[in-house]
């Protein structure tokens, strides 16, 4: 009776470390899909910071081209029918 | 009974411990093999699977102008190829790619070669932009694929092109303060793992060594006068109908090159269209013979050798001087002049007497302390250092020609120093393009500054009454010297070709600007100096100062009241 006992007492704690082992082993793997689902997610944020970043470059380049003072000119004289500022259009008045 | 139950239960239970036992013994014997014995082998598998170490190239530095507006900047551009598996289908493909980008006719004609070689890989388009890859990607195409690399690009175009100079392909730097700061531009390229997973989609970038971007380049060059001053150049040689033409406006204290421009120029986002001939920076590429424009080092080092003195008369003959078989000629009989008519007037003659009666030794060493025949150091490639032959070539007759700027080639930006030490009351300052702050002037002693203040007058009454009358501004006074020399072609100077020249400085009291215009060969009705480069000269002023808000001196003490009118401005 006694040794049935005492395998019965073996068997339970056989089975409580294979448990510990399981729950130890689903928890790593959990805790290293975790990290993997991270990695992923930090590696579309870190692509998108670059796309976006890219994206403000572009933007940068498109304003300097607009801002290309041959078009300025272009567009003041052409478009807008600007004229430069002569001297007949200055008046000069001396300073109290 | 009872017993037998429990030995079968025994039994069941040693069994299924031992078949455990054994799967858990299995198991470790394996992970052993796998982890331990094996380990280096699967190890250098799992990693040439699963992790790639690439090379990051660093981000070139950008070009800013002196008020920090961008004038180079790198960003990413989508090169786009096509795997080349069955003829028939990259050629259909190929087809559709026709309908939705550019190709010039030859390009397309490679493309087509290299498919019916059998390439593998072949570029469809390198380095093109978003909206043309959204049109490739549109079509769907099994075969084309794009990959990112990094553009420069010029958003100012043709601005500045010839101090900015281009990159090739690979982002090295060709020309221009690209070539010249290509390692400072380029940075640091960097290394990075990438690690993939069983599908290859990567999650995760490690730096290994993070890529260090190249400097940003900060040049003394100012956007708004850069553009005045190429409008201008542009202007004179295409109304002249000139070969080529240069301008150059430097701070005339501080050494600061605000505008260098050159024309033709050329478009560095489009680095197939550029001929070698635009491509020459002639402010500091070309030698040209200087002519008039020498005659400021000629009276300036008769000046510092006390050989003439400011009122005295000078007999400059009858418009022809001979003397040993050469024969030098004014544009008119002048007779007697002082020294500030022989500068205003321009006489070839009297300045070919004055350089004459210097010992020919010191003239040389006061051409050679004007930094003639030597390159100015400034910060891009390919300068120049003018011709001057060396004393022992001299033969009798070199000193005549040299009083006037012949037997002598020059860079324009030579010249442009030769009257800033005039400008600056004898100093010569070096020329810089980059801007540094803060910023030390390094000054060297060429003349007196007794002898430059002279200079400065004679220079003065040029603009007044002499010669580059048409460099005059209204409100500010201007000290200058025009120069018309004849085109040295195949070892002799022409009598109808010409190179025409102004250099000087403004406000001619206190300068502030100083600058040069050279139109070489101008074919139309007009070629001198005074008729061809004054006039840009003082238009580019003109609009300048008024950008820079430099006041005529008599107008400190004013207020200008603009009269408001809805359609007025100013560049």
């Amino acid at each position: 009776m006694q040794r049935l006992r005492d395998s019965q007492k073996n068997l339970f704690i056989f089975i409580v470390i294979l448990i510990t082992i399981t729950i130890f082993a689903i928890f790593s793997i959990w805790h290293k899909l975790g990290v993997v689902k991270a990695s992923y997610r930090l590696h579309e944020l870190q692509v998108r910071k670059k796309r976006l970043q890219e994206k403000i470059k572009r933007l940068e380049i498109r304003k300097e081209k607009l801002l290309n003072l041959k078009r300025v000119d272009e567009i003041a004289k052409n478009q807008l029918k600007m004229r430069k500022v002569t001297p007949e259009d200055i008046y000069i008045v001396v300073e109290e | 009974m009872k017993k037998d139950v429990n030995r079968i239960n025994k039994f069941r239970l040693y069994f299924v411990l031992s078949i455990t036992l054994l799967a858990f013994i299995i198991i470790i014997v394996r992970l052993y093999t796998l982890q331990i014995i094996d380990h280096k082998y699967y190890y250098k598998k799992k990693l040439q699977q699963s992790k790639s170490v690439v090379e990051v190239s660093p981000e070139r530095g950008a070009i800013f102008d002196r008020n920090g507006r961008v004038l180079a900047l790198t960003a990413d551009s989508f090169s786009v190829y096509l795997i080349n598996k069955h003829k028939k289908n990259s050629f259909e493909e190929l087809e559709k790619l026709k309908k939705v980008v550019f190709f010039s006719s030859s390009d397309f004609r490679k493309i087509r070669e290299r498919i019916s070689k059998g390439k593998r890989f072949i570029w469809i388009k390198r380095k093109t932009d978003e909206t043309v890859l959204s049109r490739i990607t549109r079509l769907n195409l099994k075969n084309v694929g794009y990959i990112i690399e990094k553009k420069r690009y010029y958003p100012n175009d043709t601005l500045a092109c010839h101090v900015l100079g281009l990159v090739n392909i690979d982002n090295k730097g060709l020309e221009g303060v690209e070539r010249y700061f290509d390692s400072t531009l380029s940075g640091v390229p960097g290394k990075i793992i990438i690690k993939r997973d069983a599908r290859r989609k990567v999650f995760e970038e490690v730096v290994l060594q993070k890529p260090e971007k190249g400097e940003d380049l900060y040049l003394t060059i100012d956007k708004v006068i850069q553009y005045i001053t190429e409008k201008e150049l542009e202007k004179a040689v295409t109304e002249n109908k000139a070969r080529w033409g240069t301008a150059i406006i430097m701070n005339s204290q501080t050494g600061e090159i605000l505008a260098m421009a050159s024309y033709p120029s050329y478009n560095p986002n489009n680095p197939t269209s550029i001929t070698k001939f635009n491509r020459r920076n002639r402010a500091i590429e070309e030698n040209y013979t200087p002519g008039s424009t020498f005659k400021i080092v000629t009276l300036a080092s008769a000046f510092e050798a006390n050989i003439i003195r400011k009122g005295k008369l000078y007999n400059c003959g009858n418009g022809v001087f001979k003397y040993n078989g050469i024969e030098i000629r004014d544009h008119a009989r002048f007779g007697a002049l002082t020294p500030k008519e022989i500068l205003a007037k321009s006489s070839n003659i009297c300045s070919a007497k004055i350089a004459h009666r210097m010992r020919r030794a010191y003239f040389y060493k006061m051409i050679k302390k004007f930094h003639l025949g030597r390159k100015t150091g400034i910060e891009l490639p390919g300068e120049e250092s003018g011709i001057l032959r060396r004393l022992t070539l001299w033969t009798d007759i070199s000193s005549f020609y040299l009083g006037f700027g012949y037997e002598i080639s020059v860079t324009p930006i030579q010249i442009l120093e030769v009257a800033n030490i005039i400008a600056t009351g004898g100093y010569y300052i070096k020329p810089t393009i980059i801007e540094r702050k803060p910023y030390s002037v390094r000054r060297e002693r060429v003349i007196s500054s007794r002898t430059a203040n002279i200079l400065k007058e004679f220079m003065k009454e040029v603009v007044i009454s002499g010669t580059g009358k048409l460099a005059r501004l209204e409100d500010y006074p201007v000290s200058g010297k025009t120069g018309t020399a004849e085109l040295l072609i195949e070892g002799k100077y022409s009598k109808d070709r010409h190179v025409a020249s102004f250099v000087g400085f403004v406000p001619a009291d206190n300068p502030k600007l100083t600058a040069v215009v050279v139109i070489y060969d101008p074919m139309g009705d007009k070629y001198y100096g005074g008729e061809v480069a004054a006039p840009v000269f003082s238009r580019i002023m003109r609009e300048t100062l008024t950008y820079l808000n430099i006041l005529p001196k008599k107008k400190k003490n004013i207020i200008i009241v603009r009269k408001r009118s809805s359609n007025e401005y100013t560049s």
